[in-house]
């Protein structure tokens, strides 16, 4: 048994403690998960752990069998694989651990067997340009092991898998763990945590304020209790919510509308104040949709409305909406036109423009020391918060969204919903693409069903009882039309699922 | 791309009978020899992620350096034995590659910001020590002595049998190193990987820093040795202009299929490209179309090679996912 042991790590990047007198113990065994908040020091440990980065005091030694190793090898599989694009799953094997200077680049002997094991040797001659990314996933666990190392950490590693790949990973990662390495398993999905591991840190703050599992049974609830600083400002969106009824006269009226690549076909519908989900399965049609009110993508037919209303868009990958370069300030601001940025036309007025962002990071929430640091030094969720505010900002009529909670911690899932929620208290619409069952429940008035390209049901939430019931409903949708493409499949059964995932409300 | 080669010369050989000739295919094959020299190396740079654009100047810099100091003359006073002159010529080669790898790599240049700098840098070093002169071995006073020339006139000018000249066995010797260094050692194939993902090859701690210098020595050197050869060749050397090699040997180098993103690049493509750019020229000049048309020819010829190319790349990647697809059709990985 091999076992890490860490001791008062601490790390500061300028102002802003990372870690602090952090301590653990981790044994191999079995896998051990690692959650905590967006900036709770998640990556930072990470990084220490695999030696990227240096602790500014602390140090950190393995042991086995009571001797202490002098030389030990910790590997990270990355939430985005640092793999080779343009070579051969084989070759991906063979950099770095190429057997001889000379003649064709080889990997070691052991690399068809660890291929065999991980499943992989079937495409040990394909590019992994070609290949999906649960196989660039394998390939960086395959360097891992071919490195011999003693610790493996995950990091957020099944965030872009279906669920088959993502169990096929947990069955991998057990095995790690039974083969005496240390397995390390960071994410933001609670009912991960509770299959995966048998003792979960909760990491806040930069420091460990939780190790659960070791006497008493690991549940959601128990983490997710841990996770929330303060779970009695839980907010009861529900209650806070505008008048469900759906009399009120809509925004926009789809007649008819198909996507112009043909993502979905003839749908009629309309949008009221409100917030309305668009619950479908990746292939349904249902992003493509949001994309298309967002005014995003071609369609085939008529929006009533669309000219009179304003809408702004938010796409889902913070890839597409942030931008890196600015500082959060800019950011917040950079949606806004001439009239708000300029006075006198056409000269920035940059004591305007800096009144203006302050007083947003107040009002959306966002926990930056100032406007002017760099939007990249956010967490993941305050960027979030920073990208809708940009968006909110724009004061249109209707706010498309897509995916908005992806990646982002449970206190933040909560503040954007609020947000969102105020926005339409307004007499405004949301749109909201999503795929987590129970936070469609949580924040929709209404649920646009999408199945296949066609809207098969208009559900008004207040008519559903319990998350279970619309978990039931939306399977049933699913069930209905079988065999839709291969990933597609995969994708319908994570709505049976995600009955037992993060809740936003934790009890 | 070779069909598209074929072709050409099919159709040059049609035009003009003296096409297919010996006589003029051994000058198509001797003009091949400092671009094809230059661009093997220019696609390891290209292979990495990076380029080096000072690579014609360098060319120049070192025959008129190594002129300049063994016929005395130019700039520099003295005059030196010839071994030494050409060791002085390489060595400002060998600078000027680690100069482009220090800014690049210390520093943090873009290569594109530090070789465009470098490239004027020994541009006008050249024209310094060259004082615009031209050098000519044979006509110099004092006239170097016998063997001196003899020795530098085989380096790239002598005749070796049925009207060769022995710089197309340094073609022939480069074309061999490069695709061993290219296709069958670790170096290569670990410049392959860094061009390909360089967080990756940071993860994996490849010796980037060290590559990439070693990359870009090898690559002034080419071009110093380039410079010698024809220097050797032509029998004088003067003020010569770095933009017009530069953009053939680039041309060369993407006409091969390399990517500038790095991670692609071959030596045999490479050489077609060189073949293709240097029939061209070879062709065009024989029909007489003149050297503003051949320049129009010439550009079209290369847009249209990096456009089919980019064509065929996508049916082969489309072919890949198919065949991808299909095996992972058998199960979940």
């Amino acid at each position: 048994m091999i076992v890490l042991t860490a001791s008062s790590l601490a790390k500061r990047y300028g102002a802003t403690r990372a870690l602090t007198d952090l301590s653990l113990r981790l044994q191999s065994g079995s896998v051990i998960g690692i959650a905590g908040p967006n900036g709770a020091g998640k990556s930072t440990l990470m990084r220490i752990l695999c030696g990227e980065e240096r602790a500014d005091s602390g140090e950190i030694t393995f042991t086995q069998a009571g001797s202490v190793l002098s030389d030990f090898n910790v590997a990270v599989v990355h939430q985005e694989p640092q793999v080779w694009p343009n070579l051969t799953v084989r070759q991906n094997l063979a950099v770095g651990y190429e057997t001889k200077s000379f003649g064709r680049a080889a990997a070691g002997a052991d690399a068809d067997a660890i291929m065999e094991m991980l499943d992989i040797a079937r495409f040990a001659d394909f590019e992994l340009a070609d290949l999906s990314l649960a196989v660039h996933q394998r390939v960086e666990i395959a360097r891992a092991m071919m490195h011999r190392a003693d610790a493996f950490l995950f990091d957020e590693p099944n965030s872009a898998l279906t669920d088959e790949e993502s169990r096929s990973l947990f069955a991998l990662m057990q095995q790690l763990a039974q083969d005496g390495k240390i397995v390390l398993l960071v994410t933001h999905r609670l009912n991960d945590l509770v299959n995966a591991c048998k003792r979960v840190l909760v990491l806040r703050d930069g420091r460990i304020v939780a190790d659960l599992g070791e006497n008493d049974p690991l549940t959601e609830a128990a983490i997710a209790a841990q996770l929330t600083s303060s779970p009695k400002q839980n907010l009861q969106l529900k209650q806070q919510g505008v008048d469900r009824s759906t009399t009120t006269k809509p925004m926009l009226r789809l007649v008819s509308c198909s996507d112009g690549a043909g993502a979905f076909r003839d749908i009629s519908m309309s949008i009221a104040p409100g917030i309305l989900v668009l619950a479908g399965v990746e292939g349904s049609g249902a992003r493509e949709l949001a994309r298309a009110i967002g005014g995003f993508a071609t369609t085939v037919g008529e929006i009533e409305g669309q000219r009179e209303r304003s809408v702004v868009y938010v796409a889902a990958s913070r890839r597409h909406t942030v931008f890196p370069n600015l500082s959060v300030g800019e950011n917040i601001v950079i949606r806004l036109g001439a009239s708000q940025l300029a006075s006198p036309s056409p000269w920035l007025n940059h004591a305007r423009i800096a009144r203006r962002a302050r007083a947003c990071l107040a009002k959306y929430g966002i926990k930056a020391g100032d406007i002017s640091d760099p939007v990249t030094s956010l967490s993941g969720g305050n960027q979030q918060k920073v990208v809708l505010g940009a968006a909110l900002e724009k004061n249109a009529d209707i706010l498309v969204v897509e995916e908005p909670t992806r990646g982002v911690d449970v206190a933040s899932k909560r503040d954007i919903y609020a947000l969102m929620r105020t926005f339409c208290q307004g007499g405004k619409a949301v749109v909201l693409f999503c795929t987590e069952v129970p936070e469609m429940f949580d924040v929709a008035d209404k649920i646009a069903v999408l199945s296949r390209g066609s809207l098969v049901d208009e559900i008004a939430v207040a008519d559903v009882p319990t998350v279970t019931d619309l978990v039931d409903l939306l399977a049933r949708y699913e069930a209905d039309n079988p065999g839709i493409v291969h990933r597609g499949e995969h994708r319908a059964s994570k709505f049976s699922h995600a009955g037992k995932s993060s809740h936003i409300s934790s009890p | 791309m070779a069909i598209g080669i074929c072709v050409i010369a099919l159709t040059f050989g049609i035009a003009h009978p003296q096409f297919f000739g010996l006589g003029n295919q051994l000058t198509l094959l001797r003009s091949m020899v400092s671009l094809g020299i230059i661009a093997f190396a220019q696609m390891l740079v290209i292979l990495v992620g990076e380029i080096d654009l000072s690579v014609g100047a360098v060319y120049g810099l070192t025959a008129v350096g190594t002129a300049a100091l063994w016929l005395g003359g130019g700039a520099i006073p003295v005059s030196a034995p010839l071994l030494v002159a050409l060791a002085f010529g390489l060595a400002l080669a060998a600078l000027a590659g680690l100069l482009n790898g220090f800014l690049v790599l210390r520093a943090g240049l873009p290569s594109f910001i530090a070789t465009l700098g470098l490239l004027n840098v020994t541009q006008g070093l050249q024209l310094l020590i060259g004082n615009a002169a031209t050098f000519t071995p044979d006509y110099n006073e004092p006239l170097p002595p016998e063997w001196e020339r003899t020795v530098f006139k085989l380096l790239g000018g002598q005749e070796i049998g049925a009207g060769i000249p022995s710089e197309i066995i340094w073609l022939l010797f480069a074309l061999i190193l490069f695709w061993f260094l290219r296709h069958r050692t670790i170096f290569g194939f670990r410049l392959v990987a860094m061009g390909g993902n360089p967080e990756a090859a940071k993860v994996a701690r490849l010796p980037l820093a060290k590559y990439k210098y070693l990359v870009f020595l090898l690559s002034s050197l080419s071009a110093g040795v380039a410079g010698i050869l024809d220097f050797s060749y032509v029998g004088s050397v003067g003020p010569s202009d770095a933009g017009s090699l530069l953009f053939s040997v680039i041309a060369a180098v993407v006409i091969g299929g390399a990517s500038l993103n790095g991670g692609r690049g071959t030596v045999l493509g490479t050489l077609l490209g060189v073949v293709l750019l240097s029939l061209l020229n070879n062709g065009l000049a024989l029909l007489g179309v003149g050297s503003f048309a051949q320049l129009l020819f010439i550009g079209i010829v290369t847009i249209v090679a990096v456009w089919i190319d980019i064509f065929s790349q996508r049916l082969i990647r489309r072919a890949g996912h198919r065949a991808a697809e299909g095996a992972e059709g058998r199960g979940p990985p």
